[in-house]
């Protein structure tokens, strides 16, 4: 058993009302630089929809994440690679990455002219401010943007090409774009932080890293060379090519805010207060078992890495493996792993990727279709479960997003999330049979302690049950790398350009 | 720092200063000249000779690439031959009317320059002026060395490497017979150096030492061995007989050929790395 910390993130589908404010306060912040206008580090797209850039999901077009070896060559067991590149087609295509996608899939970055407003002679029509290309400072006309397809504009093109309709029949697809029946959800995205992350696999010049003491993962500016492997390696694609810089970067889950205590940029600033985050202790040694594994055993495999943090003999082990108390402190308060470990309520997202990403969802409870009946909100089932196979999104969508295609994994959490909302509803509202309720619990494996925490948890959290933040301890990852003394007298984070001091 | 250098000079009293500056100027009278004018030194200029002359001269053995230097001394203007040893380039260039006359003489090879200092100059000019004579490179035991032309056409290419490292002729230099790239065209066509070179004596004397500026500077701590030398020789005494070949554009034709086709075989195998994922699902539609 080898413990290991990661700062870990949950968001709860339910609660986002897809308003952006996590995008613009990441954008604000980290990439309003030229080079980077391209970039959303946090984009939050509609589900269904092709998402950014165009079809990130297509795994056969954009070759991202790990595969298992059985696929090409059935001797290969229980091994994986990377999709897009191994050693030799690495080699072949060092200069010349045929796996990227182009500017177009992302979108063209733009502004306005604006003082055209201002200084346009006095004429006899109302003057404009016409959109410029960020890219080339010409004026272009605007043919797509980072969310095109929100709330599903363009559903005939983009919601009607998304990947993850792939199980669902022609008519099941076709009910679904029905217009009385249609719904969509929010899905917000951010880096992973994987734990078998593709794009550190890929990078030719090691430039990518896992930082030891919290799992962040981060492109070393002075090392990069620009080969942007793991822009294709990642696929979730949210690694970027600076094209001004020439080098790639990426989500650095605002470290230098966690390290001084803050929530990370998006999720402080989140109004549907949606984001969750804490350390969970995790065993490093089943990584590689566990990304192997088959696909619909991946989501249970993945939980059952992550470690009780109050079991003496991981915090014995930890403690071993250099682990300060702080950090076992706040693993055993983080809501994360209440929800992803100990509730079992939240989910990967894509974990057929096999980079084990450590950003979990609670997918959303969207309304089912019933009728009004004697006053009260019924639906023509035996039991409240019934309801989930009307389900306007049907389950083997969201088992295509959370579960790699794995539909009781998917149907069980959202039992869960039934239970916990009709024990709510039989106590507060009290139109429901106590007895069915009763049974819902039951069959989940729910007691009513554990649905007033879940609720608690989920509806009136404060700002630090939401963000568990550990204390850092630059200062002991700094001895573990080396020499303390090497960075005295030091400032910035570079050290390649070192800032000038003096006269 | 600046406040302390000012205090510091106000110790030189202005009278102190003037003696001190009237010393340093008699000391610099006196030295200056002894400085400028050393003794010349024999030895130092037998080593030269040895060093960087020996190669194209002999002196009282005959000519090999360059003149015997027999009696250089007294034929030449003491002044012209220094600076000849100094810089011949920068006379050839300028059109030194005897400069460029034995430029012609001996088959248009012209002297290098070595890099020779005025102090070297004079050293050599005391060496060579005194009754000194350099042993007689006939009877040197390389020449006794039947080399292989194989062998050296091997060493020339390449395809057997120099016991000392040194890098193969054909990496700068051209050669008649040697398939469609030919050669480098850094250095000059070898075809006819035999005839160039004045034969035998010459041109072993010449890859002994290989005294030319751009070569000396690789082959200074790799020199041919004898062996080597001998085989080199044999080659080029064999290619002498061929007709050199006139500038080589295959090489040309063949890179361009093989730029176009790995061209054409890049856009093959990356064809689909531009094309878009957003703009197919459009259609015809924006």
């Amino acid at each position: 058993m080898d413990v290991r910390a990661q700062v870990s993130m949950m968001f709860h589908l339910d609660k986002c009302i897809g308003c952006h404010t996590c995008s613009v306060a990441c954008k604000n912040i980290w990439t309003d630089r030229e080079g980077t206008e391209y970039m959303w580090w946090n984009n939050v797209e509609t589900k269904p929809g092709t998402g950014y850039p165009t079809k990130w999901e297509d795994q056969e077009k954009y070759k991202g994440g790990w595969k298992l070896k059985s696929e090409d060559s059935p001797e290969d067991k229980d091994k994986i690679k990377l999709r897009a590149s191994d050693k030799g087609r690495g080699f072949a295509n060092l200069f010349h990455q045929p796996n990227l996608p182009t500017i177009d899939d992302y979108y063209e970055p733009w502004t306005y002219k604006y003082n055209d407003l201002f200084d346009s002679p006095a004429g006899d029509d109302q003057p404009t401010a016409r959109p410029i290309s960020l890219i080339t400072g010409e004026p272009m006309d605007i043919e797509a943007g980072p969310n095109w397809d929100d709330d599903m504009g363009g559903s005939t093109v983009y919601a009607a090409n998304d990947p993850d309709f792939a199980d669902l029949t022609m008519a099941e697809k076709k009910a679904f774009f029905e217009m009385e029946r249609m719904v969509f959800f929010y899905l917000p995205r951010i880096c992973n932080h994987c734990l078998n992350p593709g794009c550190v696999a890929a990078c030719p010049s090691g430039a990518l890293h896992k930082r030891g003491e919290d799992g962040i993962v981060l492109v070393n500016q002075n090392v990069c060379r620009g080969w942007r492997h793991c822009v294709a390696a990642c696929p979730y694609k949210k690694v970027y090519y600076n094209w001004k810089s020439g080098k790639s970067e990426k989500c650095i889950l605002c470290f230098p805010r966690l390290e001084t205590g803050q929530a990370p940029a998006c999720f402080h600033s989140c109004v549907g207060r949606i984001r969750y985050l804490g350390v969970v202790l995790y065993d490093a040694d089943l990584i590689e078992s566990t990304a192997s594994a088959p696909e619909d055993e991946l989501v249970d495999l993945q939980r059952e890495m992550i470690l009780d943090p109050s079991d003496p003999d991981v915090i014995a082990q930890a403690k071993r493996g250099g682990m300060h108390d702080s950090v076992i402190d706040a693993a055993q308060k983080s809501p994360v792993y209440r929800f992803v470990k100990e509730w079992e309520l939240a989910l990967p997202l894509h974990p057929e990727f096999r980079t084990l990403p450590m950003l979990f969802y609670i997918p959303p409870l969207l309304p089912v279709l019933g009728r009004l009946e004697n006053g009260t909100y019924t639906i023509d089932e035996k039991d409240y479960f019934g309801s989930l196979d009307k389900a306007r999104v049907p389950m083997k969508y969201m088992a295509r997003l959370f579960t790699a295609g794995n539909e009781e994994h998917v149907r069980k959490t959202y039992e869960k999330l039934l239970a916990v909302r009709m024990h709510k509803r039989v106590e507060q509202v009290g139109d429901l049979n106590q007895d069915d309720v009763d049974g819902m619990l039951k069959a989940t494996g729910l007691t009513v302690e554990m649905c007033e925490e879940i609720y608690r948890l989920t509806s009136l959290p404060t700002f630090e049950e939401r963000f568990v933040i550990p204390p850092m301890h630059r200062e002991y990852a700094t001895e573990l790398m080396g020499d303390p003394y090497t960075f005295k007298a030091e400032t910035g984070v570079g050290f390649a350009n070192k800032p000038k001091r003096g006269l | 720092m600046q406040q302390k250098q000012l205090r510091h000079g106000k110790v030189f009293d202005r009278k102190v200063m003037m003696i001190f500056l009237l010393v340093l100027g008699l000391g610099l009278f006196i030295m200056v000249p002894a400085m400028t004018q050393p003794a010349p030194s024999i030895e130092a200029g037998q080593t030269l000779f040895q060093q960087s002359c020996a190669a194209c001269h002999s002196i009282g053995q005959g000519d090999l690439v360059g003149p015997d230097l027999e009696g250089v001394v007294e034929k030449r203007d003491r002044d012209w031959l220094i600076r000849w040893l100094m810089v011949p380039d920068q006379m050839v260039a300028e059109g030194d009317s005897l400069a460029l006359e034995i430029l012609q003489q001996y088959n248009n090879i012209p002297m290098p320059n070595l890099g020779i200092t005025e102090a070297q100059a004079v050293d050599l000019i005391a060496y060579m002026g005194g009754d000194a004579q350099t042993p007689d490179t006939s009877t040197d035991p390389t020449t006794a060395i039947s080399g292989d032309t194989v062998l050296g056409r091997n060493l020339f290419t390449g395809s057997v490497a120099f016991q000392n490292g040194g890098p193969s002729c054909m990496a700068c230099h051209s050669i008649a017979g040697n398939g469609a790239l030919g050669g480098g065209t850094l250095g000059p066509d070898l075809t006819k150096v035999h005839t160039r070179f004045n034969g035998q004596a010459g041109l072993t004397a010449a890859l002994k030492g290989l005294p030319f500026p751009t070569m000396q500077g690789i082959f200074n701590d790799k020199p041919l061995t004898d062996n080597e030398v001998a085989h080199l020789y044999a080659y080029f005494a064999l290619t002498d007989q061929i007709a050199p070949e006139p500038v080589n554009w295959n090489f040309v034709w063949i890179g361009l050929g093989v730029f176009i086709a790995l061209t054409i075989l890049c856009h093959l195998i990356w064809n689909k790395r531009l094309a878009g994922v957003r703009k197919p699902l459009l259609g015809g539609m924006k």
